[in-house]
């Protein structure tokens, strides 16, 4: 029985060894990088976008403080000197919004005007933000 | 550039922690050093583990493809082989069990030894496709566990230890399957050998 295990000990050893490995098929690194180099360039691409989204973020974040700010304080009208935008801040500042929703509470009309500032630049952000990732 | 090197020559290997460090750097292309290196090993034991050479190239590039993904993770605690044929061991396991498909369909050993010396001139090597082809047999009859373990202990001379890191599985264990295995091939060659001796004898 031992030499009968001794023999098949043997056999294995023979027939499976480094030296008896089977090789990857022809082209199989070629194949292999190309699938990393895929997997690498949407991890690049990845970053990239998140790195691009920051700047529209602080802006609007930006834009944001300024509608708080518009909203909570207003415009004081013994700031505003005599002049073509002082003028316009002053017939912003004059025109309300009334909310619907809470009687008594109205916003200065400038915040109509951020509002549509932060859509517009928001489209415009969009815009080149496509025409930049097109040409990578 | 790359390829053409591989296309020229041989290049002298400097190590997989170079090229690793390379690859960290974000010299993507450094990991083909790498693949070149590790490709035929790796290959095997997928093949070994599968059964077939499909399913295995498949298990053998998402095995590299997983470890560029993870290279950062490589805290180099055992070596990057160890480290990689883990990898190659668990997406096998887990490609055999969720295709779910009967990969060996072989019941019994189909040939006998002479239609193997038939089909070569020379005799000693008929008998010794015959033994290599026997053994290949008997190895595909375990299960895709053991044929890790007994792919790692002969085609990769890996000891116990280094087996129970890549399979996950303890060292006693380890041993334990690795004596069974090796019964159990023991047990399919003798009765393919018996019963060829019995239809030599008949015919």
């Amino acid at each position: 029985m031992k030499k009968t295990e001794e023999r098949e000990m043997d056999l294995n050893r023979r027939f499976m060894n480094p030296e008896k490995i089977e090789k990857a098929p022809e082209g199989f690194t070629d194949n292999v990088m190309s699938a990393v180099r895929v997997g690498s360039r949407l991890v690049i691409n990845k970053k990239e976008r998140a790195k691009g989204f920051i700047v529209p973020a602080a802006v609007l974040a930006f834009m944001l403080v300024l509608v708080i700010i518009s909203v909570f304080s207003g415009i004081d009208k013994n700031t505003v000197s005599d002049g073509a935008i002082s003028k316009i801040l002053q017939d912003i500042s004059l025109f309300k919004i009334k909310t619907p929703s809470l009687p008594g509470l109205t916003l200065p009309g400038i915040v109509v005007y951020i509002s549509l500032g932060i859509f517009v630049l928001g489209i415009f952000d969009l815009f080149l933000g496509r025409i930049f990732y097109r040409r990578q | 550039m790359h390829t053409f090197m591989r296309q020229t020559g041989r290049m002298e290997y400097k190590g997989d922690i170079f090229y690793i460090g390379q690859v960290l750097e974000g010299n993507v292309n450094s990991f083909s050093h790498i693949v070149d290196r590790h490709k035929d090993h790796v290959f095997n034991l997928a093949v070994k583990i599968c059964g077939n050479r499909e399913d295995a190239e498949e298990v053998a590039q998402d095995s590299f493809l997983k470890a560029f993904r993870s290279i950062s993770g490589f805290k180099m605690k055992s070596s990057f082989a160890t480290w990689l044929y883990r990898i190659v061991y668990n997406s096998a396991i887990s490609h055999i069990r969720t295709r779910k498909r009967e990969i060996l369909s072989i019941e019994e050993f189909p040939a006998d030894a002479s239609d193997f010396l038939s089909s070569f001139t020379d005799e000693e090597e008929a008998l010794e496709q015959y033994r290599r082809s026997l053994v290949g047999f008997a190895l595909q009859k375990l299960s895709e566990e053991e044929r890790a373990i007994v792919t790692l202990y002969y085609y990769e001379e890996m000891n116990t230890e280094k087996i129970a890191e890549v399979t996950g599985i303890s060292r006693q264990n380890v041993k334990v399957r690795l004596f069974r295995a090796r019964q159990k091939m023991s047990e399919i060659i003798q009765n393919a050998e018996k019963k060829n001796i019995i239809y030599n004898e008949e015919n």
